[in-house]
This record gives C-alpha cells, sequence and structure tokens, in this order.
C-alpha cells in the first residue's frame, strides 16, 4: 500500500519499506527523528528530495486530494471540520464532499458517534466543547469515508483513557476488515496494543534520521529488550533452580525473583519447573518497557 | 484555612442553541437562545503550600475550566476560591504576578518571534526586574535544556521544544503557584521526562505550588502523590494514587501463548478472552482463583510455549472507573 524506495527528506535520510495491505504498523522514534515528515510524504503533503514514495500504486502528490477517499489522513494542525460547525452538520458536510449516500452514511454516523461517545454533544459547535470532546469528534470523522489506507499522526492527544481504547478497537476492527494503517504514537503501550509491525526510527552516524527496526514487537523485543522479570511467590519447599539459564535470580523461604533472557529460555519451562518443587501463590511478569529503546537509541 | 481554599463551585457554560442560516434565522425566532451546559458542579478543595496536585477525568469532565477558574480566567457562578487571601477573578491584576499558567494546547509564545524575544517581551509585560529575570532565564535554559532552540522562532519548534519554553515563558516571574493544564499532552517520552523532572525538581528545591491536569497516569504517577479525580464536573476522588490501586488491587492478567491451535475451555471464576488461536488471556481475581491451580491446569492441558502475567495497570484501572461514573451518572 505504501512504498518509500531510499527516500530522504529533510531530516530523514535514504528510508526504504513496504507497507502490506492489511497491516497496522505503529511508527515511533524519539522528538524530531521525522515521524511526522514520513507520514506527510505517505500523504503526499511533502515530496522526496531524494527516492521514490508510491502509495496504492501513485505518486500521492500528484493524487493528493483525487482520490482521497482511498486515503484517509489524520494530523494535528490539518483541521478535519470546521470549528464553527457542530459535529452533525460538519461530518455531514464531508459526508456530501465524499458523495456517501444517505442511508449509508446514517449508519456509518451511527456507530461512530455511538463508539466515540458524542451523541449528547453532537449539536454543539466544535469551539464550544472541551478539547478531548473535539479530538473525538474529530477522529470519528476520518472513519467516515471508510479509506482503504490511514494516516494516523498521533491521534490519541489529549483523549481520556476510555476513549484512547475505543480508538484501539476501531482501528483493530477496521484492519480486520483490510484497512490498513500507518500510526505514529508517543504512546508506546497503544502502538503495542495495536500494531502487527513497528518502525523505528532513530538518529545515524550523521546529523540524520534513519530506520533502525521494521518487524513484529516479538523479534523487537528479541533484539533489543530480551531480559525479562519474573516475580514467584510460593509456599512449601524452596524450588530448584540451578539448572536454569537464568541471568540472575534470587530465593527467599516464599519468594523467587529472577531475570530471564527469552531467547534462551521461556517462562513456561521456568513455571513447570518451580511448580514441580512448590506451590505457587502469585506470579508476576515484567517485561521492559517499549519506551527503553528509544530513550537508550537516542 | 489553607493556602489554597476552594468551596462549592460551579460554573455553567451559556451556549448559544442559535441555527446559521436563513431557515435558521427564523427558527430562532420561536426558540430559547441559550442552552446552559453545567461544566463544574459544586466542586470543594484545599491545597496546601508547595503541594503537587494532578486532576484527571474523561474528556469534557471539567477539569479545564476549574484550572481557569482557579487562575482567575473565568469566575464561577456560585461558590468561592480563596487563594492566600486574594481572590482569583477579582482580584486579577495582583493575582497574576503570583501565578504562572500553562495551556498545553494554546501557547503564550510569539509564533514568529525567537522564543528568546517572547522572553523578552514578558520580562516587559510583566515588569521582571533583571536580576530575576536573568536568573532564571539561566535556570530554566539548563533544567530545560533550551540552548539549542532558544533562537528558533516558535513556529519551528516540535511539540515538545515548545511545550518546554511556553513552562520556561510561565515561571519567568518566580511565581508561588503555577496551573499547568495538560502540559504534556503531545510531547514524546524523552520530553515528557523532562518536563516531569523539572515540575518536581522546582516543587522540591523552590516550594512552588503545582497544579495540573493530564490524561497521562504515567505524569501523576512520576510526579505526585496526590490525585484528584473530577467527573462529569464533579469530584469523585482525592487520594493517593495508591488509594486508587488498593481499591482494584487483587485482579490478575495471565496471557498465555499456544505451541499450536488451541481451543480454550471455560474454568470457573475466569474470564478468557481469546486474542488468536494461540494467543489467550485469562482474567482473575487472585483471591479467589488460586494461580497454583489454574497454572498447573493450564500447563498440563495445554501445549503453553509462553505466559505472561500482569497486574492490571493504573490506565485500565482509572477506565473502570470512568465507565462505572458513566453507568452510574
Ligand atoms: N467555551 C466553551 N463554551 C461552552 N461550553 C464549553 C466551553 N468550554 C468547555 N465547555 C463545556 O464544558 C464542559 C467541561 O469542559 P472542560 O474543557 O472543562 O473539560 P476537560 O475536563 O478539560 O476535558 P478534556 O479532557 O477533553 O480537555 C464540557 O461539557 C464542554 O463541552
Ligand atoms: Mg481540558
Amino acid at each position: 500500500m505504501i512504498n518509500f524506495e531510499n527516500v530522504s527528506k529533510f531530516i530523514l535520510e535514504d528510508i526504504s519499506f513496504n507497507l502490506p495491505k492489511g497491516e497496522v504498523v505503529g511508527l515511533i522514534g524519539a522528538s524530531g527523528t521525522g515521524k511526522t515528515t514520513l507520514v506527510k510524504l505517505a500523504a503526499g503533503i511533502l515530496k522526496p528530495e531524494h527516492g521514490r514514495v508510491s502509495v496504492l500504486g501513485k505518486n500521492p502528490v500528484l493524487n493528493r486530494g483525487k482520490y482521497s477517499t482511498r486515503v484517509g489522513v489524520f494530523m494535528t494542525g490539518i483541521p478535519v471540520l470546521s470549528e464553527s460547525d457542530s459535529a452533525l452538520n460538519g461530518i455531514g458536510i464531508l459526508a456530501k464532499m465524499y458523495d456517501i449516500p444517505e442511508l449509508e452514511f446514517q449508519k456509518r454516523y451511527d456507530e461512530l458517534s455511538q463508539l466515540f461517545g458524542f451523541r449528547t454533544y453532537e449539536r454543539e459547535r466544535l469551539k464550544e466543547l472541551s478539547v478531548g470532546q473535539r479530538r473525538r469528534i474529530e477522529l470519528a470523522a476520518t472513519f467516515i469515508p471508510e479509506p482503504e489506507l490511514l494516516l494516523l499522526d498521533e491521534p490519541e492527544i489529549g483523549l481520556d483513557e476510555e476513549a484512547k481504547q475505543t480508538l484501539e478497537e476501531v482501528i483493530k476492527e477496521r484492519a480486520e476488515r483490510g484497512m490498513t494503517v500507518l500510526i505514529t504514537s508517543h504512546d508506546l503501550q497503544s502502538i503495542s496494543n495495536l500494531s502487527t509491525r513497528i518502525m523505528i526510527l532513530s538518529p545515524n552516524s550523521g546529523k540524520h534520521s534513519g530506520m533502525i527496526f521494521y518487524g513484529t514487537e516479538d523479534v523487537l523485543r528479541h533484539r533489543f529488550l530480551p531480559v525479562n522479570r519474573m516475580t514467584i511467590k510460593y509456599e512449601g519447599s524452596i524450588p530448584m533452580v540451578d539448572d536454569l539459564p537464568l541471568v540472575k535470580y534470587s530465593l527467599t523461604h516464599d519468594e523467587f525473583i529472577c531475570e530471564y533472557d527469552e531467547r534462551y529460555v521461556s517462562s513456561s519451562e521456568i513455571l513447570t519447573v518451580i511448580m514441580k518443587h512448590t506451590r505457587v501463590t502469585d506470579i508476576k511478569i515484567k517485561k521492559p518497557d517499549l519506551e527503553q529503546i528509544i530513550l537508550r537509541e537516542r | 484555612m489553607s493556602f489554597i481554599e476552594v468551596s462549592n463551585i460551579s460554573k455553567t457554560y451559556k451556549i448559544s442553541k442559535r441555527k446559521s442560516g436563513v431557515p435558521g434565522m427564523l427558527a430562532n425566532l420561536f426558540v430559547p437562545k441559550y442552552e446552559n451546559k453545567e461544566a463544574v458542579k459544586n466542586v470543594s478543595f484545599s491545597i496546601e503550600k508547595g503541594e503537587m496536585v494532578g486532576f484527571v477525568g474523561p474528556n469534557g469532565a471539567g477539569k479545564s475550566t476549574t484550572i481557569k477558574m482557579l487562575s482567575g480566567i473565568l469566575y464561577p457562578d456560585t461558590g468561592e476560591i480563596n487563594v492566600s487571601g486574594l481572590i482569583p477573578y477579582k482580584q486579577r491584576k495582583e493575582y497574576v504576578s503570583r501565578i504562572g499558567v500553562v495551556f498545553g494546547q494554546k501557547s503564550q509564545l510569539q509564533w514568529d518571534l525567537p522564543v528568546i524575544d517572547s522572553f523578552e517581551l514578558l520580562k516587559a509585560i510583566y515588569s521582571i526586574p533583571d536580576d530575576v529575570y536573568k536568573k532564571n532565564l539561566d535556570r530554566y535554559m539548563e533544567m530545560l535544556d533550551m540552548d539549542k532552540f532558544i533562537k528558533q522562532p516558535v513556529r519551528q519548534l516540535s511539540l515538545g521544544q515548545r511545550m518546554r519554553a511556553d513552562i520556561a515563558a510561565a515561571l519567568l516571574h518566580s511565581p508561588e503557584i503555577v496551573f499547568f493544564d495538560e502540559p504534556t499532552i503531545g510531547v514524546d517520552v524523552v520530553g515528557k521526562d523532562a518536563i516531569r523532572n523539572f515540575i518536581k525538581d522546582l516543587n522540591a528545591e523552590d516550594g512552588v505550588t503545582m497544579i495540573f491536569t493530564t490524561h497521562d497516569m504515567q505524569d501523576i504517577e512520576k510526579t505526585c502523590n496526590r490525585l484528584v479525580i473530577i467527573s462529569e464536573g464533579s469530584k469523585i476522588y482525592d487520594g493517593t494514587l495508591d488509594g486508587v490501586r488498593k481499591l482494584h488491587g487483587s485482579s490478575r492478567q495471565l496471557d498465555v501463548y499456544f505451541m499450536n491451535d488451541s481451543e480454550v475451555a471455560e474454568i470457573p471464576d475466569v474470564e478468557i478472552v481469546e486474542v488468536d488461536k494461540r494467543h489467550s488471556q485469562f482474567i482473575f481475581d487472585g483471591k479467589k482463583v488460586h494461580i497454583n491451580d489454574l497454572m498447573s491446569h493450564l500447563l498440563g492441558t495445554y501445549n503453553v510455549k509462553d505466559i505472561n502475567i500482569s497486574e492490571p495497570d493504573i490506565e485500565s484501572i482509572i477506565r473502570k472507573i470512568y465507565s462505572r461514573e458513566k453507568v452510574a451518572g
């Protein structure tokens, strides 16, 4: 759906990737590594200095606007609706622009206004709403044309926990029906919940920024953050753990804490050994936060 | 009497119901012009000098409205606010020299001017003495790592940089109290870290009273120990973060990844969510279900590749509190 070939623009240097249909790709990286630039290139808002960008088989710059029902873009600073419209009016106008049949529009609007929970204030002008109420409406508006490809730049900004979850659910559900998504966010928990693949931008040896990773979260963790921490509480005899290939561990009369490298041993293997010896009363596993990659690679 | 004393404040917005366009004008003749919207209902709290308090709550709960009343931008319809003897919305002139206000959504800096020029402008507006200005500027430059962008026009800054500049701007006159409305909105991990540390340091070193709103529970977790939850205009919680956790303490989520496609059979008292054929989640109360029994059942019945078990994170606890409020209200 999106194809970059040796693309350079501003801070971005030599970016190449292919984003297959139906995937949800989470784009992460510290501030200033060019996430928004990449999204703008894909949206056809920016032109590459070098290399080639193609979206749905076409040059997005030339086609910007022409096939916008196929590509949806949500980005702070590019308003979807007018401030002096209400949700009901504004989204209605959008539907006309996109030529969505009335009945179909009603169906979609009902569903989305329900999901994003703005029914009770759908008649109020956007400028008379709270920040998050507005963002909910603008997000719903982005989904109205049911684009094949959706580009979301930090969509969760200003949303409360409930709306964040709704957004995740809507994206997941649409992705299952075939929508392709490129999403950036500083909320890495949400990226982890959503993405089928993760892409990381990071400063390279020069003054630019390059792609240091593109793959699933499992592979990412394997490569960058393989050491997890497990705490097991138990009652009964003290287990024997000497044969397990652990990074380190400590044992007391009722608690076992270890760090293990998931490339060499799995948590269920450890647990199976422990449960042979004793009765487990509580288990906790802490995987490192994805944030650490960004903090470290800076 | 506490440093900040808020008693029973309420705020109702009047919103115009007028429709636009010619048919709208006709219709307007027959409908009342305004509709009332209760944004804040009967909220009270007190805050001591040097305290740091975070306000959270669903979208539209009334957090920003509360901050606006506290900072004297809006007046409450009923109730009272008293800040060390001053009434914010009445003694506005005197009050603004003692407070700093940062709105994450809106910059008070000049879009086209370099950051440092905006600072100079504020110095003149607030008549900040040279020595105070210089001392604060030097200090914030370092604490907020601003030298890279201080000479750049604001429009060229990233969101995180702009926010740091805005925070410094609000603090140039050494205010005693600072109000932040979503100071970390749209800021990346590194920038958030910088902002949190700054807020914490200033609170610890200078005893500045800090009041902020946020949707990022990590902001609360990493900075302050008092949290106020607002929902639908009312205060529904005032206490520590640990207190919130304790309300929902013993639930556990167990994620199990299978070697091969597996159909998971029901287990009493355990909620099972099939994520996909090789991954299921088991949610249960640790007081009701014995983890040892559950694990031996699972390890004995299925071909388990990996597991993960976690306490509910603060985000999902907060989510539950919000949705329960809605059901109840
Ligand atoms: N300028 C305004 N005119 C009319 N109503 C308003 C205005 N600003 C806010 N409201 C309404 O007041 C209520 C509280 O809004 P407020 O901005 O205080 O919420 P909030 O808790 O800050 O929400 P968010 O998390 O979305 O920022 C909402 O119902 C909102 O629609
Ligand atoms: Mg707000």
